[in-house]
């Protein structure tokens, strides 16, 4: 690894270079829980904008304003190439509509909206109350569990697969492609590979079966679902092909089973470890709401990944056409030049408006279904477990890369 | 007093309509409805409070 001073102005293809350069090692399997957090907060404190000195020309975007700017610019710096790339080659995974940009990824969005729109997503909050009840109780009476794996890794899949109209029966094996496709045992590469291509396999598999078996059912006799509505759509006058629908449902299975997963780690993380904001959560419901925005705002869980489309700049420094940004919503959640007290987590802030849904046209379409999930989460789990804290016995850890996410947290309450 | 929804910008992140729900109206994709909206002096807190919470600074305050 060369000097970063003796490169601090040319990169190591001979370009200019104006921001700093960061030598970030956030790819990790297990380490101490928060501590990518900590890494990009350090790294924001050194400027908004970084080179990674590896590889091609690699840059991390950590400052508020430069994430915004990016997030919205989809010409300039449209859905990475390099996003499922493999030893710096641009990967051939087509999400949809992740990966589209432009008029063909309007087009979806305008399909997909009236599905996940804040009044569409409204009506399922009894059943997602019942599952979240359901989830809890059963262990309640153990006195202690693991978050992660018993409650935040099953609550927002079952709700998932309700809205998919497919059987909740299939969690557990669901879970294990995605524990495949997303978090990888990488101690044994060889064994990972193949894991993961079972996997991709299995959903892909999966999904076509739940197509086949609609389309031999008469249409009033289908399961209510998204699944069953996607057979009837239409884009341009003419149905979406059953590749494109693949395409979007492994969209929806990964965006479906993780995301909420992962705030839901570090929502509870901050709670069994700041008692004040428990109680208050446990004694006034009310609160939730903005209890809600606010630990979106301070833990964000997704790096989202750009290219650039020509030789431009962003704040001053350098980016040319081809180069790949990652923009760290973690690192512009706690931005200090954005909110004050940036890193601390404060119910009565007066403003929490933040990107961890992300900005710009790829704005999470399932931004309003998280936030409902996580506000019954937090109601329906203070109301029936409102004592707990961190079980000393073991120490939470996260895996981090593009996504933070916890492995494990334990707690334990009164029985 | 008026407020001023930039429809290029909207992407549908609705948190105005969560903040001032008697100023901001959703369509029915889930995005602000465009155009200029004449706010009511009892109403002007809450405009503000919306426009301050598009992460897209697709509201402007005039």
């Amino acid at each position: 690894m060369p000097d970063p001073v003796a490169t601090a102005d040319r990169r190591r293809d001979g370009r200019a270079l104006g921001c700093p350069v960061a030598s970030l090692a956030h790819e990790s399997a297990e380490r101490p829980a928060l501590q990518g957090f900590r890494e990009f907060d350090a790294l924001r404190e050194r400027g908004p904008l970084h080179y990674v000195n590896a590889g091609r020309g690699n840059y991390v975007v950590v400052g508020y304003e430069e994430a915004l700017a990016v997030a919205q610019d989809w010409r300039r710096f449209p859905q990475s190439r390099y996003l499922f790339g493999v030893n710096g080659e641009p990967g051939d995974v087509v999400l949809i509509p992740e990966s589209l940009d432009g008029p063909p990824h309007t087009a979806w969005r305008r399909l997909l909206a009236p599905y996940w729109s804040p009044a569409a997503v409204g009506p399922w909050e009894p059943a997602i109350r019942r599952h979240a009840v359901d989830i809890i109780s059963a262990f309640k009476a153990k006195g202690g569990c693991d978050l992660v794996t018993e409650f935040a890794l099953r609550f927002p899949p079952t709700v998932f697969l309700e809205i998919m109209g497919l059987p909740v029966a299939d969690l557990d094996r669901m879970l294990v492609w995605k524990e495949h496709l997303l978090h990888p045992d990488t101690t044994d590469p060889a064994a990972a590979k193949a894991n993961l291509d079972a996997s991709l396999e299995a959903i892909i598999g999966y999904f076509l079966a739940a197509m086949a078996a609609r389309r031999a059912t008469a249409p009033e006799d289908r399961p209510p679902g998204l699944v069953t509505e996607a057979l009837t759509w239409e884009l341009d006058g003419e149905p979406v092909s059953d590749a494109d629908l693949l395409s979007f449902y492994m969209l929806m299975f990964l965006a479906g089973l993780d995301t909420v997963t992962a705030e839901l780690g570090y929502g509870f993380l901050h709670l069994a470890t700041h008692p004040e904001d428990r109680r208050r959560i446990a004694a006034d419901p009310a609160v939730v709401p903005k209890a809600v925005e606010e630990l979106l705002r301070a833990y964000p869980i997704v790096n989202v990944m750009r290219d650039a489309a020509e030789d431009t700049e962003i704040n001053g420094c350098p980016v040319y056409q081809g180069d790949t940004l990652t923009v760290s919503l973690p690192a512009a959640g706690r931005d200090g030049s954005m909110y004050p007290n940036a890193t601390e987590v404060d119910f009565d802030r007066e403003r929490t408006t933040h990107l961890t849904f992300g900005a710009g046209p790829h704005r999470c379409l399932g931004s309003h279904l998280a936030r409902l999930e996580l506000r019954v989460a937090y109601e329906e789990w203070h109301r029936l477990i409102p004592e707990y804290e961190l079980d000393a016995a073991f120490s939470p850890v996260e895996a981090s890369g593009l996504m933070f996410t916890l492995n494990t947290l334990r707690l334990r309450w009164p029985a | 007093m008026k407020v001023v929804v930039d429809g290029a910008r909207c992407t549908g992140h609705a948190q105005c309509n969560v903040a001032a729900p008697e100023v901001f109206t959703l369509d029915d994709l889930g995005y602000a409805l465009p155009g200029e909206i004449a706010v009511s002096h009892d109403t002007e807190p809450a405009a503000r409070r919306g426009a301050l919470a598009c992460p897209e600074r697709a509201i402007t305050v005039e």
